[in-house]
Order: structure tokens, then C-alpha cells, then sequence
């Protein structure tokens, strides 16, 4: 719901007011808070357990010169 | 706009959200500084509190994603600058006298034009928010 400041106090309005104007547009994108699949989240497990993901990392950047930072 | 309290961040970070509140936070989301340190100091001290039991439930690849989140809020999840919220903090305690976790949240509540959602229900947060009507959800 929102705040409906003509039901507020006078001088918190007022404050209100100056704050909304101080702080101007916001961001309204959600956070995204999409879980991560049981296959990716396994995926993830095996690479940090095993390296290979890393290995796998370097061996694409040897190859690329744009990836190998 | 959503004000989320330490808990329900911990949710967002960690990406357990229920529908619930996720179709609240569909028109963005905001923190307040207090609620964001408690959140921030739970995980650092780590003394086995609500919250440092919730980070160890975690698997163990997502424990590190969590703290990096902490460390470095998405952008997506706001705080407002102190600048602009204490002289309307200073504004509210004249009307309803309050500790300052409550005045940070419902200042920003109405500086934002968003409602409250706590994870467990305040009487203090409650009656200053129904007094300036502002909606508080507990989740």
C-alpha cells in the first residue's frame, strides 16, 4: 500500500516531502532471487571439490587471448 | 517498494524466497543501514544466533556467495543515504518517540513510499507504523 502522506502529521509530511525529493527516483528492480537448480548447485559442488572446473577455465583461456585474465 | 529487516535480506541474499515475498519485493527492494549491520555482524561473529544458524544450513558452495553479498550489496537491494532519511528520523520521533531502528525503517518506509516487512512481529515497529499508516507484513 502506499504511503499516503496527506495522513501524516503535518511536519513529518513536510520532512516527507524533502526526503522524496532528496533521495528522487528509485530503482524498482527486483533482486533476483532465482534458486539454483539441485543440478547446477551439484555442478558447483563438483567443481569446487575438484578443480576441474578451474583446469577447465585455464585451458579455454590458452586458447582465447581475450580470456586470459 | 519492500523495507526489509535483517532476516527477510538474509532470504533475499541467499535466494530463499518464498512466492510470498517474492511478489512483494516485485516493485523493488530497500534495507535499512541497522538492519543491514545486524545481518552483516550475525554472519561475521558467527555465535550460532538465528541468523549464523540459517548461514550454516546453507550448502557449502553458497556459504562464500552469501558473504560475498553481504560484503558487497547487490545493487538491486537499497539503503538510503543517512543525509536524506535523519531529518524525517529526527521529524517522526516528534509524533512517536522511538528507538532508532524503528524510526530508520519507518523513515524510510515513507521517504521510499514502501511498506515493512519483518520477519517476526515488533510492537514498537508495529504501533509507530500503524499510527503514520504504514503497512507492516510479517513473513
Amino acid at each position: 500500500m502506499p504511503v499516503d502522506v496527506r495522513l501524516l502529521p503535518p511536519e513529518v509530511a513536510r520532512a516527507a516531502a524533502r526526503a522524496r525529493e532528496a533521495i528522487g527516483a528509485l530503482d524498482t528492480t527486483p533482486p533476483d532471487v532465482t534458486p539454483l537448480s539441485p543440478a547446477i548447485s551439484a555442478f558447483a559442488d563438483w567443481a569446487i571439490e575438484s578443480g576441474e572446473l578451474a583446469e577447465a577455465i585455464q585451458r579455454v583461456a590458452a586458447t582465447d587471448p581475450e580470456l586470459a585474465d | 517498494m519492500l523495507v526489509v529487516d535483517d532476516h527477510l535480506l538474509f532470504r533475499v541474499l541467499a535466494h530463499r524466497v518464498d512466492s510470498q515475498l517474492e511478489g512483494l519485493i516485485a516493485g523493488g527492494l530497500v534495507t535499512t543501514c541497522s538492519w543491514y549491520f545486524r545481518l552483516a555482524r550475525a554472519i561475521s561473529a558467527d555465535e550460532g544466533g538465528a541468523l549464523s544458524r540459517q548461514m550454516r544450513s546453507l550448502r557449502e558452495n553458497e556459504q562464500p556467495l552469501l558473504r560475498n553479498s553481504i560484503d558487497r550489496l547487490p545493487p538491486t537491494v537499497q539503503t538510503i543515504d543517512h543525509r536524506d532519511i535523519v531529518p524525517l528520523m529526527a521529524s517522526i520521533a516528534t509524533v512517536s518517540p522511538s528507538n532508532y531502528l524503528t524510526l530508520e525503517a519507518i523513515a524510510t518506509a515513507i521517504a521510499t513510499d514502501a511498506d515493512i516487512a519483518t520477519a517476526t512481529a515488533t510492537p514498537l515497529l508495529q504501533r509507530v507504523a500503524d499510527l503514520l499508516h504504514i503497512t507492516v507484513h510479517i513473513l
